[in-house]
């Protein structure tokens, strides 16, 4: 009786102890996040950037956006040494881990994922084809703001002319910003002090783009997991650029790995081609977010510090 | 790891820290940070125009 109890208990946990690295990833980025939010608990603004997608200007941010940084200085024609050493230091130290636990856009697209929608993959090479997008907005956004900070330099007043993007070009159309900002002030001042009715016939060309926007990217997560982690995020593609010999990374051993069952690409978001690495897996899509290791059901895999 | 990705870590890790001295000790930068320390809600309703862009009646 005994016996059949613990066997129904385990065959009950299973689905929870199968997925553990998951859940406890899970519960860090959702810590995270309310660390972000650390305003709405008394928590002070800290001169801290980190290279996520959450925007600084959202209601309760504690900290800096470091690619909004970025603009922000190079719209100010000030050389972004600080944003650009974020960059390079979480890069090679701990890769893309702050994609993987501590990205607020990045815990979205996690939650959409689960959505149970068919989720599809594309091929290899077409992963890193569109990886390349996110490669040209990030040096798109960066030529914009420095185009920006020259304007400034020939006087202050002439940088009024770029709009709302004379700061920061890419938040204007961001989906992070759009999710955590914009909506965000859009409940507590637009609906608030009007009714909805009367304000829609006033809605302007940039609030709407950016709402079609933020839909088309919803729609494109929910069918490809973290497609715009692998594709569309600038904050991604600087980091990957420095990542790619991180110290910290997933690391494969051959000699376990005989099956070559493939589960771990199959469970991986970023479809990194994990065995065509013969042991350090050293590719700028990786967010060490450990599902494969959680796949490999012969510890091959592992997370480790590879110098 | 091999030589080359040790080569290339360490270039990094040395442009990285190179940068934060200099974001922390060179005046100018530090302007910048302090400015980055400061972000208050006194600071954020300019700052907030890219993401209000297009917005409705934002402050009526
Ligand atoms: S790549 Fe994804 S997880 Fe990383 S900063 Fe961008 S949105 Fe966040
Ligand atoms: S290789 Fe592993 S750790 Fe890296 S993104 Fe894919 S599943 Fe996550
Ligand atoms: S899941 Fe493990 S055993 Fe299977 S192919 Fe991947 S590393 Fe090899």
């Amino acid at each position: 009786m005994a016996t059949s109890q613990k066997l129904n208990l385990s065959a009950f946990l299973r689905p929870v102890l199968n997925r553990k690295i998951r859940i406890i990833r899970t519960i860090v980025q959702l810590v995270i996040f309310g660390l972000l939010n650390g305003l709405m608990f008394g928590l002070p603004r800290l001169p801290i950037l980190l290279p996520i997608e959450y925007p600084t200007g959202a209601a309760f941010s504690t900290v800096w956006n470091a690619f909004e940084a970025l603009q922000y200085a190079l719209s100010f024609w000030v050389f972004p040494y600080l944003a650009i050493s974020i960059f390079v230091l979480f890069g090679a130290v701990v890769g893309k881990t702050t994609c993987g636990w501590a990205c607020p856009f990045g815990l979205v697209q996690d939650l959409v994922s689960y959505i149970p929608t068919k989720k599809k993959k594309v091929s290899k090479p077409t992963n890193v084809s569109l990886g390349k997008i996110a490669i040209v907005i990030a040096g798109f956004v960066i030529a914009m703001a420095a185009i920006i900070g020259i304007t400034y330099n020939r006087g202050e007043i002439n940088k009024l002319a770029f709009g709302a993007g004379k700061d920061m070009p890419f938040s204007t159309l961001d989906p992070s910003s759009t999710l955590f900002a914009s909506l965000y002030y859009y409940l507590k001042w637009g609906l608030v002090t009007d009714s909805f009715g009367a304000e829609i016939g006033q809605w302007r060309f940039m609030f709407i783009l950016r709402l079609i926007i933020f839909v088309i990217v919803l729609i494109l997560i929910a069918i490809y997991p973290r497609a715009y982690c692998r594709w569309i995020c600038p904050t991604g593609a600087i980091l990957g650029f420095f990542s790619k010999h991180s110290l910290l990374g997933i690391q494969r051993n051959p000699n376990r790995c005989v099956s070559g069952c493939n589960k771990c690409e199959q469970a991986c978001p970023m479809q990194v081609p994990i065995l065509s690495y013969d042991k350090n897996i050293k590719n700028k899509m990786c967010i060490n977010c450990l599902e494969c290791v959680e796949a490999c059901d012969e510890g091959a895999l592992k997370l480790t510090f590879r110098f | 790891m091999s030589a080359r990705s040790r080569i290339n870590l360490l270039f990094f890790l040395s442009i990285g820290i190179i940068f934060l001295i200099i974001a922390i000790v060179v005046p100018e930068q530090m302007g910048m940070y302090e400015l980055i320390s400061d972000f208050n809600d006194k600071s954020v309703k300019d700052f907030l125009s890219a993401y209000l862009n297009g917005f409705p009646h934002p402050w009526s």
